[in-house]
């Protein structure tokens, strides 16, 4: 048998847009770039002023900082109501990011792919996206004192749950959309009982997806405030709650340890996420 | 063809045994969608080894086909028979087909390797014998050096070479093909055919293979069945079909073909003799061996391009006459010309020759005839009620 010869790869012809018109060709380079520093550096500004405030060594909440210091960092970790506060938060946020993740995959299979009830469907999911936190956090007042789920860390979830539910709906439901439909029959031909095809394909397939979502939905329940206060009252006193409570009356610069903590946290969440995502691209099985 | 409504009712033959020497049969398959008759008593049966392909235009029903035998749709009626056994209700992870998709369908978070082993997995092979076999495959169909490389990284060619590899690998005693090639530009199309076509003559496994490309049909089958509004019009060799289509639809949609009515003059089992409406010309055509014509009663002649030639007119000599008429184009088409003729009772006929004959010296708007270079590829169809494919 004679060998097979290989045909090249089809190549994609590589088309670049120049977006600059001609006028502004022009204006010097550097002068951009000084441009889009500028926006940077207005946008990132707010959350890197928290570093120079939380690691001065005055006491008092001021800029330019009197002198660096660890030790409101060492204030926070050693007391327990911030300690307590953080063991709150991270705990609400998990049970958030997994009643979202469930609820938002189970929607994305569900919902069908065209046609009006899907635009009723999705509408309804994306409502709390628009409707006032406030609104929303009166509307479970009701259900919630009835149900005793009032006061309680998972009642305060599963409010932050529907905060973050459009985001893995969104999400997967495009992994599902792009997916080949193909690739399901292919691997029942290929001897795939439906509950394989699931686990080995389908839900491989979408991971990337839901791990988007869920990573939103902590970021949003980190840092919620009025659903929080609205329905945990003080006994679900997530940071946010706490960080409330204290500006009131005290301004030291602990308040500003406790938001450099939040930041560097919600940081290393979405790096953490976007290697996943990387990995399991990459990876696969 | 005597297919009973009444064999449901028969068991299994026990000691006749079901043939071993068929692959796959259908047997009276029927399908419809919203009432709309999709596919209509389908009966074909394949021999084990065998390539046979389902040629049709798009809604001809062929696809609907291919789903039933793979299990993806349940048929109305009819039974799917591999090896012998009667598969119709049998879901199509125990069905133990390899499929080729039009898209591949490779799992593109898994390796080339991976993808190959999925099958194997499944049948519960693992360890040194899982690595063997998922490593014999790669080497017969020569992707061993990208084992390890994801879909998207591979040409159109080796994505279609791997997705061969895992429908081979679990040694399926039929393998489907779904237009597994559709995709393609027809340069990469026409060396994946070749590759194909080597590829079976090496393994022989039984294939049904669903395309709309005639061409293809012709390169890849052993045995080519033509499905037109539901139902199979015709099955045979390709040299078969061509020479002796049975239906103006065949004739049309398999090559090219001429049709000129006629009026039967005579009828033999195999052959009739005609006379041309336009010309009153008389020759003796073939007919498939199942069309009955009446003496007397009207037809049609299939007369392909290839077989005609033009000549002066009234040249005399042992060529048999067509029609006379007024040609009106000529192109040259690489090695042959191309010329069209009409005959005053307004049929036009394509001739397809090479330039050295008559039609060299001719100018457009010359009186010619048009006469037979071989009467071996004539037909005569029953006239048509359906729509032809142009």
């Amino acid at each position: 048998m004679s060998a097979v010869t290989e045909l090249p790869p089809l190549v994609q012809p590589q088309v670049s847009l120049r977006l600059r018109p001609k006028w502004l060709q022009a204006v010097p380079r550097v002068l951009w770039g000084a441009l889009i520093a500028i926006l940077l550096f207005y946008v990132a500004l707010p959350t890197l002023f928290v570093f120079p405030l939380a690691l001065t060594g005055g006491d008092v909440l001021t800029f330019p900082p009197q002198g660096w210091s660890l030790i409101h960092v060492r204030n926070v970790a050693a007391d327990p109501m911030w300690r307590e506060a953080f063991v709150t938060s991270i705990q609400v946020a998990l049970m958030a990011a997994a009643i979202a993740a469930v609820i938002g995959t189970t929607l994305a299979a569900v919902i069908p792919r065209r046609g009006w009830l899907r635009v009723g469907l999705e509408a309804t999911v994306a409502l709390p996206l628009v409707i006032p936190p406030v609104v929303l956090a009166v509307a479970w007042f009701g259900p919630w004192s009835s149900l005793h789920m009032l006061y309680t860390p998972l009642g305060v979830a599963v409010t932050h749950a529907f905060l973050g539910l459009p985001f893995v709906y969104l999400n997967v439901a495009g992994a599902i959309n792009s997916m080949d439909p193909q690739l399901a029959l292919a691997a029942r031909s290929l001897g795939a009982r439906p509950a394989v095809v699931f686990a080995r394909i389908t839900f491989p397939l979408v991971l990337p997806g839901i791990i988007a979502g869920v990573v939103l939905t902590l970021i949003f329940s980190f840092d919620e405030l009025i659903l929080s206060l609205f329905l945990g009252g003080g006994a679900v006193a997530t940071l946010p709650v706490s960080m409330w409570g204290q500006i009131q009356y005290v301004t030291s610069p602990d308040i500003a340890a406790v938001a450099m903590i939040a930041t560097v946290l919600t940081i290393s969440a979405v790096a953490l996420a976007l290697g996943i995502q990387v990995a399991v691209r990459r990876r696969g099985r | 063809m005597t297919i009973e409504s009444d064999h449901a009712g028969s068991s299994p033959d026990g000691d006749s045994g079901p043939d071993a020497a068929i692959g796959l049969e259908l047997r009276g398959l029927a399908k419809s969608f919203h009432g709309v008759k999709v596919v209509e008593d389908v009966n074909l049966s394949i021999k084990v080894g065998e390539f046979v392909t389902l040629l049709g235009p798009s809604g001809s029903g062929k696809t609907t086909c291919l789903n039933m035998v793979a299990g993806f749709l349940l048929p109305d009626a009819g039974e799917v028979l591999i090896k012998g056994q009667d598969l119709a209700q049998v879901p199509p992870e125990h069905r133990g087909l390899g499929i080729v998709f039009q898209s591949y369908a490779l799992f593109p978070h898994m390796s080339v390797a991976d993808n190959i082993a999925f099958p194997l997995k499944r049948r519960g092979v693992k360890g040194a014998e899982l690595k063997e076999r998922v490593r014999q495959a790669l080497v017969q169909v020569e992707l061993e050096a990208r084992a390890k490389a994801k879909p998207r990284e591979l040409s159109g060619g080796q994505q279609q070479r791997a997705a061969l590899a895992r429908a081979l690998v679990f040694e399926p005693s039929l393998i489907l093909f779904d237009e597994p090639l559709g995709a393609l530009d027809r340069r990469l199309r026409e060396h994946l055919q070749v590759q194909l076509r080597e590829m079976h003559e090496r393994l022989r496994f039984t294939a049904l293979y669903v395309t709309h490309d005639q061409e293809e049909a012709l390169r890849l089958s052993d045995r080519i069945a033509i499905m037109n509004e539901a139902r199979i019009a015709q099955i045979g060799g390709c040299e078969d079909i061509y020479k002796r289509p049975r239906s103006a639809f065949v004739a049309k949609f398999l090559g090219d073909a001429n049709m000129l009515k006629v009026t039967v003059l005579d009828c033999k089992p195999r052959a009739c003799t005609v006379r041309v409406e336009d010309s009153q010309a008389t020759m003796t055509a073939n007919h498939g061996e199942e069309s009955q014509f009446e003496c007397g009663g009207q037809a049609l002649l299939v007369a392909r391009p290839e077989a005609l030639s033009v000549s002066v007119p009234d040249r005399g000599g042992d060529a048999t006459l067509l029609v006379k008429g007024e040609l009106t184009d000529r192109v040259f088409v690489g090695q042959d010309v191309v010329s069209t003729v009409d005959t005053p009772q307004g049929s036009r006929i394509t001739i397809r020759e090479r330039p050295e004959g008559d039609i060299a010296g001719l100018k457009i708007g010359d009186n010619v005839d048009v006469v037979w270079r071989t009467l071996e590829s004539s037909a005569v169809v029953p006239v048509s009620t359906e729509e032809l494919p142009e």
